[in-house]
């Protein structure tokens, strides 16, 4: 163990001051308050300083719950008036006649008489008027020692045990605001053997510094320094570093887990014809979603790919293509291909890369913004963001997209996944992704998937038995369920709260 | 009334499920109804009885083909050469001893409806009229008069019109008015006594084109463009009438060139392969098998072996394009749950693309090091923002076509960051300062090399904000993220409307274009920002 010289040199300025005021008045211990006022520091220093040595053996802690008595509203009015019921005694006592209960009032009835009863004074006869049970000198005694416990309130607020009147403190306490009764920990520190031996020695004040200078560092001056001690626990500035973006953590997650099961990303822009938004995958020209209620259209025409490419889509529209289906009939308009518009589905790409010509097999994937002409509000945005996949290859089915996206959304964290066949132009079978949401207990849509049609791949030279399965997922719905979210605005655009965005707790902990 | 006419006795959860496993959704149920949402590939089953026949097989009650018997009514229908240039084609039928009430009214009205708008495009691409058979003298005839020569009282109303007045007067003529504009003769349907059918696809004559609960036989039509759309919205509106328990009737319809009977309700034959069925979804299921399920479906099922299944597509499905189709509807007989998820052992490398990926997130990373705020603002904006607030006269760039964005505010895609970021501020005027924020992300130009006549330009953009927000703070940044990503930059001392003249600077990185400077009080009170701002933009 230490002696007391080592520990000696450990302590700062109010340390030492400290144990030597305790050492040289051990006979007693003192509070903090009393400490801080004999040494003019600061309370929440000698506190402080007070654990420490206590930490180190040189001061012992004894700390005690109080309970200190004062007056309340009654008790003050019974103090100067009387208490209420005997103000009612003297009152029959005075009166000539009768008093009937009747006749009371009606403070007098519910307390002065209340309490007169439950003291054993008054009686309330079958006539129902009141007499009196006690004579006055018994009365007197009870009294008196009541008013004179008041009174000893009066002057101030006083603790318990030094009155040792527990008993009628209690059942005055009772009587709703005739006491008020406050507890409150008392510490009394004194001086231990190893303090009283170290208060003995003579200890030098240091100089004491607030903050560590080069100055101080220049030919080891800090060696004749102490520096002060600071509250570890006291409230500090609040401060953000620079983060990024919520949905940018995601996307980011989302990315990592493509690249890991061996997916290359892929681009392309925003505005696009309608050719390979809509036509190139088989949506036909009338469907409900290329109105203008769904879509945002743009001024001016757009180009449309080679002669080639193009006779094969309208092929494929209007007649099937080569591939057994009957297509749409009709007449395909290419005028309506060349509209441009802002991309509705990442799958706007998807045929882009296919356009482009794919290896087989490959898998691709891309994270990007869409548009849908819709009206904004807590839970819609007119752009948001998917991610788009599609894997090609010789013998895919539908078990291995459903495969690929058990696995993506495993690393997402989403355990519980289930499809539901659905309708799309360009896929088939096509199949809703559903995943459950454990926050709000029910099972969500999160995305929507499928096997391309034979129609829609036959303009791109993908060869027999070839199929590519392929997704698009929303991204939105899944941030503001990973962040808790319920406003979609919070996530994207320029609404979203800037502290938000600074203090948000990240989502993933791998 | 639906397990009624499926013929099992369901618990909302079990037709929850089931119609999860078949691709509806169960929206909502009150007392013994429930309203089930379609999609729009299966109109057919947009009436309760098409519902039904589909639930049956899906069910177990009924399996295969629905057949239809179908008379003679020795109706005919006379297209007359006049409607080429308006509405050049027609079908129709006749369905007898029909048993009424206002429920069944109110349902085939429904129904109608639902078909107009999903199906029939709104009546563009078809339309379809109902009709007392007992108030037609047949023969009927498709005609095109000029709607200032012909009368009759349309549905509801108490007064002859001309068909210019429908068009102007009636509410549905008022809806529909754009069908018809821009055509000198309308087209009609007439019967032998000279009496108006209807003026499609408008409006039916208040006379004889109303179904009442007396009706017994009716006269349906459908007119539009497409021969093989009619005929296939024809097909399914009669099925609904055969399984209300009508007898339908075949009615022969004569044009300038051919004559044919309509409906035709005959099945179509497809050759299924067994193996397609098994590669597609990824099971093992025996060619009996796959038969029961296609059953399940309502398809009809001739012969089925390990090679092949021969199949008979109801006429009411509108859907069946390729031997996919039948796969899918195997598919959801199975249900897709007994699918097991795999995944193919496909040998791929993994590429990402450097653009989005080395170039914007290594920025992204560099900037949130001078504890700069990532934000993510939307591309959708308008001119207000882009230009004017910025002080700044209209430049080109992408916008949306006129008046049709239905979120308030927007009419183009931002060709620059910065007034988005400021709106980021503007919205946070009451979050504790210094507020720092950066974006590098897309904003779309115009570029008419590109085949949809637009690009998007990767921009960097930083600002900051606060009471001592300056040039230099930013200029120091900029050189920092120059050096480090070796970009070339130059300064050159040239005021721009948003900044503050002599605070303000052109910067070319890499020889792109950018801005450099302390931001005018203008344009700050445009934004109703109460600090300064300073800050940059440059394409990256």
């Amino acid at each position: 163990m230490a002696g007391a010289k080592d520990i000696a040199g450990t302590l700062d300025n109010s340390e030492r001051l400290i144990v030597k005021f305790l050492a040289k008045n051990h006979k007693k211990g003192y509070s903090p308050e009393e400490i801080a006022k004999a040494l003019k520091l600061d309370v929440d220093r000698v506190r402080h300083d007070c654990a420490r040595l206590s930490d180190r053996g040189l001061v012992s802690i004894s700390s005690k719950q109080l309970k200190f008595y004062s007056l309340g509203e009654e008790g003050k009015k019974a103090v100067s008036d009387g208490l209420p019921e005997e103000l009612l005694v003297d009152k029959l006592r005075r009166s000539r006649k009768k008093l009937s209960v009747s006749g009371l009032s009606d403070f007098e009835k519910r307390v002065s008489l209340g309490w007169a009863k439950k003291n054993g004074w008054v009686e309330i006869t079958p006539e129902k008027t009141l007499s009196l049970s006690i004579n006055s000198k018994e009365l007197g005694g009870k009294l008196l020692e009541v008013k004179k416990f008041l009174k000893t309130l009066s002057k101030g607020e006083k603790e318990a045990s030094s009155l040792d009147r527990e008993e009628l403190a209690e059942a005055l306490k009772a009587r709703g605001s005739f006491l008020s009764v406050r507890q409150s920990l008392e510490q009394k520190v004194s001086v231990t053997g190893l303090g009283k031996e170290l208060g003995r020695l003579e200890l030098e004040l240091r100089k004491e510094a607030t903050s560590l200078t080069p100055e101080l560092l220049k030919g080891g001056k800090w060696k004749g320094v102490s520096f002060r001690k600071y509250n570890l626990t006291a409230p500090t500035e609040r401060v953000w570093p620079g983060r990024e973006h919520p949905n940018r953590v995601i996307m980011r997650k989302i990315r990592n887990i493509f690249i890991e099961m061996g997916f290359q990303e892929m681009t392309g822009p925003w505005v696009e014809t309608a050719f390979w938004n809509m036509d190139a995958m088989f949506i036909p020209q009338d469907h409900p979603a290329r109105e203008v209620q769904d879509t945002f259209y743009l001024e001016g025409k757009g180009e449309l790919p080679s002669n080639e490419l193009v006779e094969k889509v309208k092929d494929a529209q209007e007649n099937g293509a080569q591939t057994g289906s009957k297509g749409y009939g009709g007449a395909w308009d290419p005028g309506m291909a060349a509209r441009l518009l802002l991309r509705t589905h990442t799958t706007a790409t998807t045929f882009r890369t296919l356009g482009k010509g794919v290896s087989i097999p490959s898998k691709h994937f891309c994270i990007g913004r869409i548009f849908r002409n819709e009206a904004l509000d807590a839970t819609h945005l007119p752009e948001f963001y998917q991610v788009e996949g599609f894997v090609v290859d010789k013998g895919l089915n539908l078990g291995h997209l459903f495969g690929f996206l058990r696995e993506f959304y495993r690393k997402m964290g989403f355990k519980k996944l289930r499809f539901k066949p659905t309708y799309n132009p360009y896929t088939e079978p096509s199949a809703e992704v559903y995943g459950y949401n454990e926050t709000l207990g029910k099972w969500v849509e999160v995305g929507n998937s499928g096997i391309f049609r034979p129609e829609a791949l036959a303009p791109f030279n993908i060869p027999e038995g070839v199929r590519i399965v392929a997704w698009g997922l929303g991204i939105e719905r899944m941030s503001m369920d990973l962040y808790k979210r319920k406003d979609i605005r919070d996530i994207l655009g320029a609404e979203g709260d800037l502290d938000w965005l600074r203090s948000y707790e990240l989502p993933f902990h791998d | 009334m639906l397990s009624r006419q499926v013929g099992k006795q369901l618990s909302v959860e079990e037709l929850s499920e089931a119609l999860f496993q078949f691709g509806m959704e169960l929206d909502s149920f009150e007392g013994d109804s429930v309203r089930v949402e379609i999609t729009p590939d299966r109109p057919d089953m947009l009436s309760t009885q098409g519902l039904a026949r589909a639930l049956k097989g899906y069910l177990g009650s009924e399996l295969g083909l629905p057949e239809y018997h179908v008379e003679n009514s020795e109706i005919e229908v006379v297209v007359d050469a006049s409607v080429e240039g308006v509405r050049p084609k027609t079908v129709a039928a006749v369905v007898r001893n029909l048993e009424l009430d206002s429920e069944k009214i109110r349902e085939i009205i429904w129904v109608q409806e639902k078909l107009h708008n999903t199906f029939a495009r709104g009546r563009k691409k078809a339309a379809l009229g109902i009709y007392p058979l007992e108030r037609i003298t047949p023969p009927i005839r498709y005609t095109a008069r000029d709607p200032s020569k012909v009368k009759f009282v349309p549905l509801e109303a108490t007064q002859e019109m001309t068909g210019w007045d429908v068009l102007e007067k009636h509410p549905t003529g008022k809806a529909f008015k754009h069908l018809l504009e821009g055509h000198s003769a309308f087209p009609f349907f007439i019967d032998s006594k000279n009496q108006v059918l209807s003026m499609p696809p408008i409006v039916n004559s208040h006379n004889i084109g109303k179904v009442t609960e007396s009706t017994r036989d009716v006269f349906i039509e459908v007119s539009g463009h497409d021969l093989k759309a009619l005929k296939q919205l024809l097909n399914i509106i009669v099925t609904m009438f055969f399984d209300m328990g009508g007898q339908v009737c075949n009615v022969k319809m004569v044009y300038p060139s051919e004559s044919f009977y309509s409906p035709h309700l005959k099945p179509e034959k497809f050759v299924l392969p067994t193996r397609l069925v098994n590669d597609v979804l990824g099971a093992k299921l025996t060619f009996e098998e796959v038969a029961f399920y296609l059953k399940k479906m309502r398809h009809g099922v001739i012969s089925a072996s390990e090679k092949e299944v021969e199949v008979l597509v109801p006429a009411y499905r509108v859907d069946v394009l390729h031997n996919v189709d039948l796969v899918d509807d195997v598919g959801r007989a199975l249900g897709f749950d007994k699918i097991a998820p795999a995944l193919p052992s496909t040998p791929t490398t993994a590429a990402v693309l450097r653009e989005s990926v080395l170039t914007a997130r290594r920025l992204r990373d560099y900037l949130k090091g001078f504890k700069f705020q990532d934000v993510f603002t939307l591309a959708l904006t308008n001119s207000k923002t882009q230009f004017e607030k910025m002080s700044l006269p209209e430049t080109p760039c992408v916008k949306l076509s006129e008046a049709e964005a239905r979120a308030e505010g927007i009419n183009m895609l931002r060709c620059w960051m910065t007034p988005e970021l400021l709106r980021v501020f503007s919205s946070n005027k009451h979050r504790q300062f210094p507020q720092q924020i950066f974006e590098v992300g897309y904003v779309v130009l115009p570029d008419g090399k590109a085949d949809s006549k637009a690009r998007n330009a990767m921009k960097a953009c930083m600002l900051s904000s606060h009471s001592k927000a300056s040039y230099s703070e930013m200029k120091s940044i900029l050189e920092s993220v120059c050096g480090a990503f070796g970009l070339k930059l130059a300064i050159h001392s040239e005021d721009k409307p948003f900044c503050l003249p002599g605070r303000c600077a052109r910067i070319l990185v890499n020889g792109k274009e950018g801005w450099l400077g302390e931001l005018h009080p203008q344009v700050l009170e445009n934004f109703g920002l109460e600090n300064p701002v300073a800050g940059f933009e440059f394409e990256v």
